[in-house]
């Protein structure tokens, strides 16, 4: 059959779809991915194949734009009235890249005619095609249900579009939306999602040899993700505090101190203290399975990767979905959570350090890693999945 | 379980390799693949964990100073039996030490490598014999996969005086065979050429390392007339020179066909194309597995990914080979029915022509036996069989 993958030009959406592209290709189906141009590299650099549709490059100035901003709101008491004014701003940077999207994908996908349509939470362009070819949706989350809760400001949002394409109504859900995390880091009140095994995939990148070599000491990891970076907020990326507080607390003991940085943060990074070691474009998923414990900001790529490597992670998080990842952590266990907001630089400076030295200590952290972990490899893989999309889609086949 | 995967720096080589490490990978193994820097850009490109291993070695440099001198096939007609059979140990020892040269620059580095990370499998590209060197170290199970006809099988290290100095200088025992525990073969089974393995057969997975495909680049053409895709491959040109890139026989033929062509090219070969018509398409940097369902013959010379890539999809071959191993891909797939090979010494333009010609007829046999062939290697097993047979191996 053939499989068409929507998501909007943004990496770590994309990334998490890829091991699932690659499952259906390898059981002998034809796949290939929409997106705009700003995923060309991403998806080149995954072994997919692109089809460019719409003109959006990197979403992340248009999303800075937007939530960048957003940093220095207190969510917990915000007024109903603003918070709603706040997600419709997000909801709408993606409803606009769906609107770019659709003229180009609806007219590929008359004509290559897909027997199902992938896509992930913000690619509303993948549930418009979808319907328009009266072929199966399936949505595929890459951490939080993000857009569940927010579903009435899609539907408001997106009226427009879908009436530009003769339609009144179009399914944002689909008939099955698979979660790769664990069920237990689940939030309360999920719909019953279907389980899939995240496969780490953060983009390639080479392994420096060392890495793979037996460690002679414990290793703390601490990495920001890619996209932070790019927000428009320099102030609210904090990789140089957090690993200037991690290298003075741990000075003198044994864990050694890794940061893991994307190329173009060398500068936001500055220069590290001695015996701290520095990786570029390293993949996560090599460096974690080797970590006592790991500082992240609580990306759903950093998230899952340390779940998957069974790695206790403290999670130094700021925007809201990355605090519902914080919030989940914490309450399996398996990692403690920061939230800065009110400090900023110097409560990450201050706390990241004894926070870490907790997770080290307290062997109750490693055991629930060790739990989520085997939860993890106990949900089916990618490939275990494929039998399930075949059937969907034969099932959809009109009589 | 940890899967070492290697090949030596050519992509042919490599690409086969890219679907079976991904499926392994989301099957939830955890995959490196480790070769000489050259290929390194490839492997990332692909999205799989790239590490650095051996040295690089000018594979284009000793491939001509040793085997291009010794093929000769051309003059194989002319040969008396004494000579021929001369000639042929010749390039047996030539191929031999082209992959013992190979494997001297690759074998200490991944030595090491996998000593350190110790990979519970090694999967090998059949001409990288560092990946059975170090799989026999190891102690764990060598699986070859395979980019086409089995062509290796029959390079036996029987001239034992050229890999032994090579394993006796890193104190290595020499392997039983370099044909490993476990082949993994993407090829159709009745044309593979029979060898003394264990096979796991695996339905082709497309891979070419072209990530953009344009919207409309699976439609069919508007003409009326048989589509023909001409394609000379990515590496050719870099193997055997730049001179042997689409030869004018082969241009001439195809532009006096009755027949709407697209010459499918890499970016990079543009500069190596002639003047040619305008109603001439010329596809760059399209991806065969796109293209090729679109096209009712496909001429080319032999490549082990586009002979694949169209008895994948059903189309019918007509193959101009130019160098052994292409002559035995030819052989094979042309074998089933499904196309036709022409040697050097036959491929005339009027010949070419006349063949294309045949082989377009409507309802021609060789587009019912390039169908039968596509439909064999869709009832093939899936790469998740190839997994499992690797798990239960290396159990």
């Amino acid at each position: 059959m053939r499989v068409l993958f929507v998501t909007v030009p943004w990496p770590t959406n994309f990334h998490v779809l890829a091991p699932l592209a690659w499952a259906l290709r390898g059981a002998g189906h034809e796949v290939r991915i929409a997106s705009g141009p700003g995923l060309t590299d991403a998806v080149g650099r995954s072994g997919h194949q692109i089809v460019v549709c719409g003109p959006d490059g990197d979403v992340a100035p248009l999303f800075a734009e937007r939530v960048g901003p957003m940093y220095d709101i207190d969510w917990s008491d915000r007024e109903p009235a603003a918070a709603e004014a706040d997600a419709e701003a997000v909801v709408g940077v993606f409803a606009g890249i769906a609107d770019r999207m659709a003229d180009d994908l609806v007219a590929f996908a008359r004509s290559w005619r897909p027997d199902l349509v992938v896509h992930e939470p913000t690619a509303a362009a993948g549930a418009l095609v979808a319907a328009v070819l009266g072929v199966p949706s399936v949505r595929h989350l890459w951490g939080p249900d993000v857009t569940a809760p927010v579903e009435h400001l899609h539907r408001r949002l997106l009226t427009p579009l879908w009436e530009r394409f003769g339609l009144t109504e179009v399914d944002l859900g689909g008939e099955l939306t698979l979660d790769p995390g664990p069920v237990s880091l689940r939030e309360a009140g999920t719909p019953d999602h279907r389980p899939v095994r995240y496969v780490p995939f953060n983009g390639p990148g080479e392994i420096p040899r060392w890495l793979d070599a037996p460690a002679a000491r414990p290793r703390v990891l601490v990495t920001w993700g890619t996209a932070m970076s790019r927000m428009g907020r320099p102030d609210a990326f904090w990789l140089r505090e957090a690993v200037a507080s991690v290298a003075a607390e741990l000075a003198g003991d044994d864990p050694e101190v890794l940061v893991a940085r994307a190329a173009d943060q060398a500068e936001l990074l500055g220069p590290v203290p001695d015996g701290v070691r520095e990786l570029e474009q390293v993949p996560l998923h090599a460096i974690l399975p080797t970590c006592a414990a790991v500082v992240h900001h609580g990306g759903s790529g950093s998230t899952l990767g340390a779940v998957a490597a069974g790695v206790p992670q403290l999670v130094v998080a700021l925007s809201p979905d990355q605090v519902r990842n914080a919030l989940r952590v914490e309450a399996s266990g398996a990692g403690l959570m920061l939230l800065p907001r009110d400090g900023g630089a110097a409560a990450v400076r201050a706390g990241t350090g004894p926070l870490v030295r907790r997770l080290l200590t307290d062997p109750s952290f490693g055991a629930a890693a060790a739990r989520l972990r085997a939860e993890l490899a106990a949900q089916p893989a990618p490939w275990e999945i494929v039998a399930d999309l075949e059937r969907l889609a034969q099932r959809a086949v009109p009589a | 379980m940890r899967i070492l995967f290697t090949s030596w720096a050519w992509t042919t080589h490599f690409y086969p390799m890219v679907p079976l490490a991904w499926a392994a990978r989301v099957a939830g193994h955890d995959v490196r693949f480790a070769a000489p820097s050259d290929l390194v850009p490839s492997i990332v490109a692909s999205g799989l964990p790239a590490v650095t291993a051996g040295e690089d070695f000018d594979i284009v440099g000793d491939f001509q100073e040793r085997i291009v001198t010794v093929m000769d096939y051309e003059n194989d007609h002319a040969r008396g039996e004494a000579e021929l059979a001369e000639r042929h140990a010749a390039r047996s020892r030539a191929v031999m030490e082209h992959y013992t040269a190979i494997a001297a620059a690759m074998t200490p580095g991944l030595l090491d490598y996998a000593r350190d990370w110790r990979p519970d499998a090694v999967v090998y590209d059949p001409l990288a014999w560092a990946g059975v060197l170090v799989a026999d170290d190891l102690g764990v199970p060598a699986v070859r996969s395979l980019f086409g006809p089995d062509l290796s099988a029959a390079i036996r290290p029987e001239h034992t005086d050229v890999l032994d100095p090579l394993l006796e200088s890193l104190g290595l025992d020499r392997p039983e065979s370099t044909l490993g525990d476990l082949t993994v073969d993407p090829c159709p089974p009745y044309v593979q050429i029979d060898a003394p393995v264990r096979r796991q057969h695996i339905r082709f997975v497309p891979y070419n390392a072209l990530p953009v495909v344009p919207p409309a680049a699976h439609e069919p053409g508007r003409s009326g007339r048989p589509r023909v895709c001409l394609t000379w491959g990515t590496t050719t040109d870099r193997m055997v020179g730049e001179t042997a890139f689409l030869p004018p026989n082969v241009l001439e033929a195809m532009l006096s066909l009755d027949a709407e062509l697209v010459i499918a090219i890499a970016a990079r070969q543009e500069h190596l194309l002639p003047d040619l018509p305008p109603e001439v398409t010329i596809a760059k940097s399209v991806p065969l597995d796109v293209l090729l369902p679109t096209c009712d013959l496909v001429v080319q010379r032999g490549g082990s990914g586009t002979s694949h890539t169209a008895a994948l999809y059903g189309v019918p071959q007509l193959i101009l080979p130019l160098m052994p191993d292409t002559l035995l891909t030819a052989r094979t797939f042309c074998s089933s029915g499904a196309g036709v090979f022409l040697r050097p010494d036959e491929a005339d333009a009027e010949t070419i022509r006349e063949n294309a010609a045949r082989i377009l007829e409507p309802d021609s046999s060789f587009r019912r036996q390039a169908r039968a062939l596509a439909d064999d290697m869709e009832r093939l097993p899936r790469m998740p069989d190839a997994v499992r047979a690797m798990e239960e191996l290396a159990a």
